[in-house]
């Protein structure tokens, strides 16, 4: 079995834990729940016939993204950056962390952006700014903890990822 | 006393648990670990091996002991949580050096934990409630556009950033052709439906550096960030576009708009610069329809 860290960060209540949640235990809970410190959770999953335990860091949330300790990435061999599609300065949040997170570890760790709520009524982010994010060549999904949409799809392709 | 005798002491009393570390990167578990331990490590002999975060942390301990050889210092972990451990509680690690003596302890966090976590939810709470009123004042709840009043605010910035810095803008108005007979053929409802689909729409054509707005009933604002030919053919391809759009309700419906351009000039304020955006619109209106005209 081989181990994988991977790393969970991103602006507070953007769905983080729910996401682990979804994609661990396949369940969703509408109430939220801050984190304090890291959460760790563990997927045993087959990568071309390759059996990995994808550790899950969900790192607390921050109001301030500068603020994130980025020692905790440290091994880490992938990593999301996840935004609100229902708060705008949550994906400036994600960029900026994923940023500096490639800067710390590496431009060659994979990552994925996961733009979660995607279920949300109201949008702050547009289709305009899903295209500006296209023509930067950063991958991304539209997420839903709520609804499980591209939750495990996002998970399986960053492990696929790893395992190049 | 040294360390361990007195984190023996403390142990007994505590759910505590130190780890001497004989070699570096090495530690033997002193006293009787805390029932929570037991819980997580069963296998003693090397407990940090079946947690991530411990094992994590002690590789920071060692840089932490190899940077500081004397004096009295304590560093400290963040809260974590392992896997399949009550949410009630967290565990925190500490890297000590007293006497050059070297441990750690990982603590269990009941109370202080809850605390802690009770403080930052109430304030996230309150953040988000401040957020979602912010919403909910800021938006149109049919088409999800911003809505008369944030744009007014959000033009009002962009005409003072044209007059400054001499930058372009563009205002685009995009009226709905004959939406009265929409609403009154199918029913409010139904011409909400379509005013959502045209929304999406006209989202679709913008970017993000656009101010989009429903400004009324029937009339969406666009100010562009760009001279008069661009936005002009931002016109046309919003105008094609909802032209050509096949809506899911009312079934079948066909909808066109007719949209009024008008350019930022030097003295212009944001009412002027509406006012000639619409003359172009009325244009546009006595033209036929389904079409743009610029001023």
């Amino acid at each position: 079995m081989i181990n994988k860290k991977v790393c969970i960060m991103g602006a507070f209540s953007v769905g983080k834990t729910s996401l682990v949640e979804r994609y661990v235990h396949s369940i969703f809970s509408d109430s939220y729940l801050s984190t304090v410190g890291v959460k760790i959770s563990k997927k045993d999953i087959m990568v071309n016939n390759i059996e990995i335990a994808m550790v899950l860091w969900d790192m607390e949330g921050k109001d301030d993204f500068s603020d994130i300790n980025m020692t905790y990435l440290r091994g880490a061999m992938g990593f999301f950056a996840v935004a609100d599609f229902t708060r705008k300065e949550t994906l400036d949040a994600a960029l900026q962390i994923r940023k500096r997170a490639t800067e710390l570890i590496g431009k060659s760790v994979p990552n994925i952006l996961l733009l979660n709520k995607e279920d949300a009524a109201i949008r702050e982010i547009t289709d305009a700014h899903l295209a500006e994010l296209t023509d930067s060549g950063i991958q991304f999904f539209l997420t839903s903890a709520k609804t499980g949409k591209n939750v495990e799809s996002a998970f399986i392709s960053l492990a696929d990822q790893m395992m190049l | 006393m040294s360390i361990l005798n007195l984190m023996k002491s403390v142990i007994a009393e505590f759910d505590i648990t130190l780890l001497e570390r004989v070699a570096p990167g090495k530690y033997n578990v002193v006293g009787t670990p805390p029932k929570f331990y037991k819980d997580l490590y069963p296998d003693l002999n090397a407990p940090w091996k079946t947690s991530s975060f411990l094992e994590f942390f002690m590789e920071t301990a060692e840089l932490f002991f190899k940077t500081h050889s004397e004096g009295d210092d304590i560093i400290s972990s963040g809260l974590w949580q392992e896997d399949g451990i009550s949410s009630e509680y967290a565990l925190i690690a500490y890297a000590i050096l007293k006497n050059g003596e070297r441990a750690i302890i990982v603590r269990q966090l009941k109370e202080e934990f809850a605390e802690r976590k009770n403080i930052l939810q109430k304030a996230r709470e309150s953040l988000l409630i401040q957020r979602q009123l912010h919403m909910e004042a800021s938006y149109d709840i049919v088409t999800k556009l911003y809505n008369k009043k944030t744009f007014l605010l959000a033009f009002s910035e962009a005409v003072k950033n044209a007059q400054i810095w001499v930058t372009p803008l563009s205002l685009l108005i995009i009226n709905i052709d004959d939406f009265r007979i929409i609403n009154n053929t199918y029913g409010i409802p139904a011409g909400d439906a379509a005013l959502s689909e045209l929304g999406a729409v006209m989202s679709s054509s913008v970017r993000s550096d656009n101010i989009l707005a429903r400004y009324g009933e029937d009339e969406f604002m666009l100010a562009i960030p760009k001279p008069i030919d661009q936005a002009v053919e931002i016109a046309e391809n919003i105008r094609e576009k909802i032209d050509a759009h096949k809506f899911r309700q009312p079934e079948h419906i066909h909808i066109s708009v007719s949209i009024g351009c008008a350019a930022y000039k030097k003295g212009d304020d944001e009412q002027s610069l509406i006012d000639r955006a619409h003359q172009a619109l009325d244009d546009a209106k006595k033209c036929g329809k389904n079409i743009f005209r610029k001023r």
